[in-house]
């Protein structure tokens, strides 16, 4: 019986040490780590689930797809459910084709649409380099992530995105999960998987034409 | 039996719109999530609509695909509750449409006046000049909807509505 407590009050102590969440204790490592990464990404290529938390809704609503990245400012979702949608954005332009039809819109003729492509283009790639002062960056770590906290400080940016929350790998400084709160209550996460990188070369899927 | 299920629909679709009950042309569910397509002057917008019975009354939320949310509305008895909305649907006149157009769509087909019924279409109209609203309700052989248009013919905006299975 006291082998069996012993054992348990092990078990969860070590559950606990695992799930703590604390500032990053090696700031400098990090940034280096950051920016060695950053440095050498030229592509991604990975799978995502995205998961919409709405608190009025009883159930959460689920898409996935495939995710891809090419340096520089190369971003396509392309959407398979659970519905056929493509998303690609491509330097200041962006486009978007649902049920066949194309639409495309020029992102810096709007100064809050061309933060916001900014902000969302860097938090999926993880450069937080991007992130400049019109964001408050919080820095934490547990045993396998960095948990990196971004609020915007533009009214009119918060009133799409409250907050986001970015978790990097520590093995690969890759982004595992992006949450982004539109309030306290409501977000949506986007979890990255079986990722691939520099080994994209063709740009043709990041055509905006 | 697909042939005579129809009839018995548009039967009871003229007995429910002449005995006062309200019909919404969706009903609010705990997972009904359709497909929107918005489409005004050339742009195409898309995204998911979803839409629950509340207390207060029906609450419907759109939201793009890539999950940042178009409005988020509740149809109270008597007015249009905004619980949040983007910018450009802030205008007094563009909520005042939608207000009607949910009402119509959520809470009673039978606000807008019946104008055409088949067993493939249902074609209803409300009010009229910039206001006008055209509902265009297309059906499954089985009897189920298929598609619902809501057209705005003056200010060139129609909205696409379809289930996602």
């Amino acid at each position: 019986m006291r082998h069996l407590l012993t054992l348990l009050i092990f078990t969860m102590t070590a559950l606990a040490a695992a799930a703590q969440v604390s500032g990053i204790a090696d700031m400098q490592k990090f940034e280096s780590k950051l920016k060695e990464t950053s440095d050498k990404l030229t592509s991604i290529e990975s799978d995502f689930l995205q998961v919409k938390h709405l608190d009025m809704f009883d159930e959460d609503v689920t898409s996935k797809g495939k995710f891809y990245y090419l340096k520089d400012n190369k971003i396509s979702l392309d959407y398979s459910q659970p519905l056929s949608y493509l998303i690609v954005i491509n330097g200041s332009r962006l486009k978007i084709v649902a049920d066949g039809k194309k639409s495309v819109m020029q992102l810096n003729t709007n100064k809050m649409m061309n933060e916001m492509q900014d902000m969302i283009t860097a938090c999926m790639v993880g450069d937080l380099n991007r992130m400049n002062d019109s964001y408050n960056l919080k820095y934490q770590e547990d045993n396998n992530q960095y948990i990196i906290s971004i609020t915007p400080r533009s009214k009119q940016v918060k009133d799409y995105v409250s907050a986001i929350e970015i978790r990097l790998s520590k093995a690969d400084m890759s982004v595992d999960q992006l949450r982004m709160y539109e309030n306290e209550a409501d977000y949506t996460d986007y979890k990255f998987s079986n990722k691939r990188f520099n080994q994209l070369k063709d740009e043709s899927r990041f055509a905006i034409d | 039996m697909a042939r005579h299920s129809r009839y018995i629909i548009i039967g009871v679709v003229l007995l429910l719109a002449h005995s006062g009950w309200a019909q919404p042309i969706i009903t609010p569910g705990k997972t009904a999530r359709h497909n929107l397509q918005i489409d005004t002057r050339g742009n195409h917008l898309s995204g998911m609509m979803l839409a629950r019975p509340t207390a207060d009354g029906p609450r419907v939320l759109a939201s793009s695909y890539f999950g940042l949310t178009i409005f988020d509305f509740t149809l109270t008895a008597d007015s249009l509750k905004v619980n949040s909305c983007i910018e450009p649907m802030r205008r007094p006149k563009v909520q005042q449409l939608l207000e009607r157009d949910l009402s119509v769509l959520l809470i009673d087909r039978n606000l807008a006046k019946l104008k055409k019924l088949t067993a493939e279409t249902e074609c209803r109209k409300l009010g009229s000049g910039f206001g006008k609203s055209v509902f265009v309700i297309n059906y499954n052989a089985d009897g189920g909807i298929s598609q619902v248009l809501v057209k705005h013919p003056w200010v060139r905006l129609q909205m696409t509505i379809e289930e996602i299975k």
